[in-house]
């Protein structure tokens, strides 16, 4: 309102000074020519009063003026300058100038004065003398001053009021407007409404604006809701989400991202992606690359699946799917990282090659079939074992695999089938042919396996072809050991029998011969029938040796845990070795698993042979055992005669003695008997031996195994 | 055993069976001796009607034709027969014939000893065992 005030104000001053001035100059000019045209009146009137000297017709000539009160004084002057005639003729004649001045009107202060040539044709006759005042014209201006005055103090009267009444109907609204917007702008509050205060333009304006932030408010809230919804959708994708800027700096980063790197969304904001979710060993090509891009505009990262290894924030390092997209707006460039972790993926796909591999390499064929039959995997030992090119199996039947007939193949579906159902898998022999219809064999399993829906035929095949003609082989070898065993055993059975019935014919006829004849035998006949019956023992042993020998690997033996100094002690107690005999042992025996009777007929015939060979006053036997490796070592030692080292392989040859059978008694089988049983366990039996000191037999069984 | 049921001995050594009755005389037992060469024999004896039912049978076992194991068989499964204790006396010791003995229902197992006088005492064991034992 000042300002209007004071524009009105200084437009009215300016008005009113240019006016002023214009009339100053007019009115000056006016006065100047109505004094100057009073003047040629006035001198022409007086051209006679001079011209004649007549000073009444003068003075009365100038009396006339006083018409006109702004003149102050009037006077003539003849030709010689001197004061003719005066007005008003009181006035003193010091009030005049001495002589006239120059011809014209000027203005001296606050008078005008005037200096007109009194002429009569072409002959000056004097000089008239005009002053007047400036009272008209400073009531002038006095009356100019006023009324300017006065307009200028009705001018801001009526602009005042005027401007105070454009202000409640322009300035109010705009400025509560005005206000509005800045509370909009200060506040981002687009609730606010300004106040409609008429219906005319402005009305329209505020009803414009509060349109326009009804707009702005909606949009808003839908870029509210929007972005609430996306951040929603961010949080909850199973997507890390890293927004960068072009300095690689963290904008933003999804709860997933929270999850997965172990930064919240706070301190990962500002950050440099670089530093904290890449390995150091990374972080140049990153560098390199944002740099390259934003040089270039290349990305060959950009909008691509990639793999790499990512940084956690307890340093651990990851296996990560990355896809980086870029969002440009304006100048600003933002990458946006869609970040999987793919460890378990990793993992998955490490297990599955693994297991790739291993189907690729076994031995065992392994074929995949549909629900009906249709083979859709096959390995390449599988495709090898059936002589197909690879692959050439896939989309063919199982059927053609097989060489059975229909019956067969039927029957053995049914068995398979049952198989299946009871136990879940079926394994057994399949007959087989090849694609060049080679009839082959293979050990199988077969089982069903749901694979993406459907119940599908997983079988494992191993050519068992070689394994068969090496089991028909083997079972032809055992049939002939068998059958050469059994005749073994037959002949041992027969000879058992048949050699024995009559030996024992003899002996009972020799004792009736003895017994029912002695009188008609004399001496010397009864000896002969004494060694006759002597020689059938004899004979009856040398069968019951063999018979013991050939049984050895016959009998099928069980093993029971068996203590050795248990063995040992019976065995002594059978043989009850005569008095001067001592059979020691000092140290315990161990404990193992074997067989009791081949045990005890290690120690029975080897502790016998060492008593019936005593020949010293005191007979001294000792059985000691020590571990050795995996094997047990065992050594009976006497101080018996001792054997010559050129008898060591002898005396373990079937029916070798060193002695005359007379002498002592012995069949030449124990030993043998002995050396076979430790051979059969795995052992070794050998002899050392200095004549006439002693002899040890040495022997081995082993130690961790039992033995037959 | 009845002090006169016969005992039936199926060997097919003479002197074998021979040793039996010189034992049986030596040891004064009244039960007479029946005898068997074989298998055949021994059941031919026992299906006829006219001899005496044994009160003991006495088997070897390697014979011609039957062997001891084969007439156990048929006598065990025999309604009539299997009642009758049969003892095998045999020179085999093959654990298979033993088992196989006894698993056919024998009494018994006796080894024949090489020497008389063993052979006395096995006799005698017999003997006394099967007198003192009722007869079914």
């Amino acid at each position: 309102m000042t300002v209007i005030l004071l524009t009105s104000g200084a437009v009215l001053l300016l008005t009113g000074v240019v006016y002023f001035a214009y009339e100053f100059l007019t009115f000056r000019q006016t006065t100047v020519r109505q004094l100057s045209t009073l003047g040629e009146i006035i001198s022409a009137n007086s051209t006679a009063a001079l011209a004649f000297y007549d000073q009444a017709d003068a003075n009365e000539i100038l009396s006339a003026l006083q018409a006109e009160r702004h003149f102050v004084a009037a006077g003539l002057y003849d030709l010689e300058g001197n004061l003719f005639s005066s007005y008003p003729p009181d006035l003193p004649p010091a009030a005049f100038p001495a002589a006239p001045e120059a011809d014209g009107y000027r203005f001296g202060d606050s008078h005008l004065v005037g200096f007109q040539p009194v002429v009569q044709g072409n002959k000056r006759l004097g000089t008239l003398f005009l002053k007047a005042d400036m009272e008209a014209m400073y009531a002038r201006f006095r009356l100019y001053g006023g009324m300017a005055i006065l307009l200028i103090g009705f001018s801001f009267v009526v602009a005042y009021l005027l401007s105070n009444r454009l202000q409640q109907q322009i300035s109010k609204p705009i400025l509560a407007l005005a206000e509005t917007a800045k509370a909009v702008s200060d506040h981002r509050d687009y609730s606010v409404r300004a106040t409609k205060l008429g219906e005319d333009e402005l009305g329209l304006l505020t009803d414009a604006f509060n349109q326009m932030l009804m707009q702005i408010q909606e949009q808003n809230q839908a870029l509210r809701d929007s972005a609430g919804r996306l951040r929603a959708v961010l949080n909850s994708s199973l997507t890390a989400v890293v927004v960068i800027d072009a300095d690689g700096r963290i904008s933003d980063w999804n709860a997933r991202a929270e999850k997965m790197f172990g930064w919240s969304h706070t301190e990962a904001r500002g950050q440099l992606l670089g530093e904290i979710m890449i390995p150091a060993r990374y972080r140049d090509a990153h560098q390199q690359g944002i740099k390259r891009f934003l040089a270039t505009g290349e990305g060959p990262i950009l909008n691509r699946q990639l793999e790499m290894t990512a940084l956690r924030r307890d340093g651990s390092e990851f296996p990560v799917e990355l896809s980086v997209s870029l969002v440009k707006t304006d100048e600003q460039v933002t990458f946006c990282g869609f970040v999987t972790d793919i460890t378990e993926r990793k993992r998955a796909d490490e297990s599955l090659k693994q297991q790739a591999a291993v189907l690729e390499n076994m031995t065992e064929g392994v074929n995949v079939a549909d629900p009906d039959g249709t083979i859709f995997f096959t390995n390449p030992a599988f495709d090898r074992i059936f002589g197909y090119e690879r692959g050439e199996l896939l989309g063919q039947k199982i059927s053609v695999l097989n060489s059975l007939s229909p019956e067969e193949n039927t029957l053995q579906i049914s068995t398979i089938m049952e198989a299946l159902k009871a136990e879940g898998i079926w394994r057994g022999d399949l007959r087989n042919r090849k694609k060049d219809g080679t009839c082959f064999y293979t050990s199988a399993s077969i089982c069903a396996q749901e694979i993406g829906g459907k119940l599908c035929w997983i079988s494992v095949q191993e050519d068992i072809t070689k394994r068969k003609q090496a089991e028909s082989e083997l079972k032809r070898f055992a049939d002939e050991l068998q059958a050469s065993n059994q005749d073994l055993e037959r002949f041992a059975y027969v000879a058992s029998h048949d050699l024995k019935t009559p030996l024992r014919g003899i002996s009972s006829l020799a004792h009736w011969l003895r017994a029912g004849y002695s009188s008609k035998l004399d001496e010397r006949g009864i000896e002969l029938l004494n060694l006759m019956t002597k020689r059938i023992f004899r004979l009856n042993d040398l069968i019951e040796g063999i018979l013991h020998y050939s049984r050895v690997s016959r009998e099928v033996a069980s093993l029971v845990e068996i203590d050795l100094n248990e063995v040992v002690a019976s065995a002594v107690d059978l043989i009850s070795p005569p008095a001067h005999i001592t059979i020691t042992v000092p140290k315990p025996l161990p404990i193992l698993r074997g067989n009791l009777t081949r045990l005890t007929q290690i120690f029975q015939n080897l502790l016998s042979n060492s008593v019936k060979f005593v020949d010293k006053p005191v007979g001294q036997i000792s059985v000691s055992c020590e571990a050795q490796d995996d094997k047990w070592l065992f050594c009976l030692s006497d101080n018996g005669p001792g054997i010559d080292k050129k008898y060591f392989d002898k005396i373990f040859e079937i029916f070798q003695t060193l002695h005359p059978r007379d002498v002592v008694e012995g069949t030449g089988v124990g030993l043998t008997l002995v050396k076979k049983i430790v051979e059969i366990s795995g052992g070794k039996i050998w002899v050392e031996s200095r004549v006439g000191e002693g002899t040890e037999f040495y022997f081995t069984l082993p130690q961790n195994e039992g033995y037959r | 055993m009845n002090a006169l049921d016969p005992i039936l001995v199926v060997d097919d050594d003479d002197v074998d069976v021979m040793t039996v009755q010189m034992a049986l005389d030596e040891l004064s037992v009244t039960n007479p001796l029946a005898r068997a060469a074989d298998g055949e024999e021994a059941l031919g004896y026992l299906r006829n009607s006219e001899s005496t039912p044994p009160g003991l049978i006495l088997i070897d076992l390697n014979m011609p034709r039957m062997n001891g194991i084969e007439l156990l068989g048929i006598i065990k499964a025999d309604e009539v027969f299997k009642r009758i204790p049969a003892v095998v006396l045999t020179t085999s010791s093959a654990d298979r014939d033993v088992k196989r003995s006894f698993e056919l229902g024998a009494a018994g197992y006796m080894l024949k000893p090489v020497g008389y006088e063993q052979f006395l005492d096995i006799m005698r064991t017999l003997h006394v065992y099967w007198i003192y034992s009722e007869a079914p």
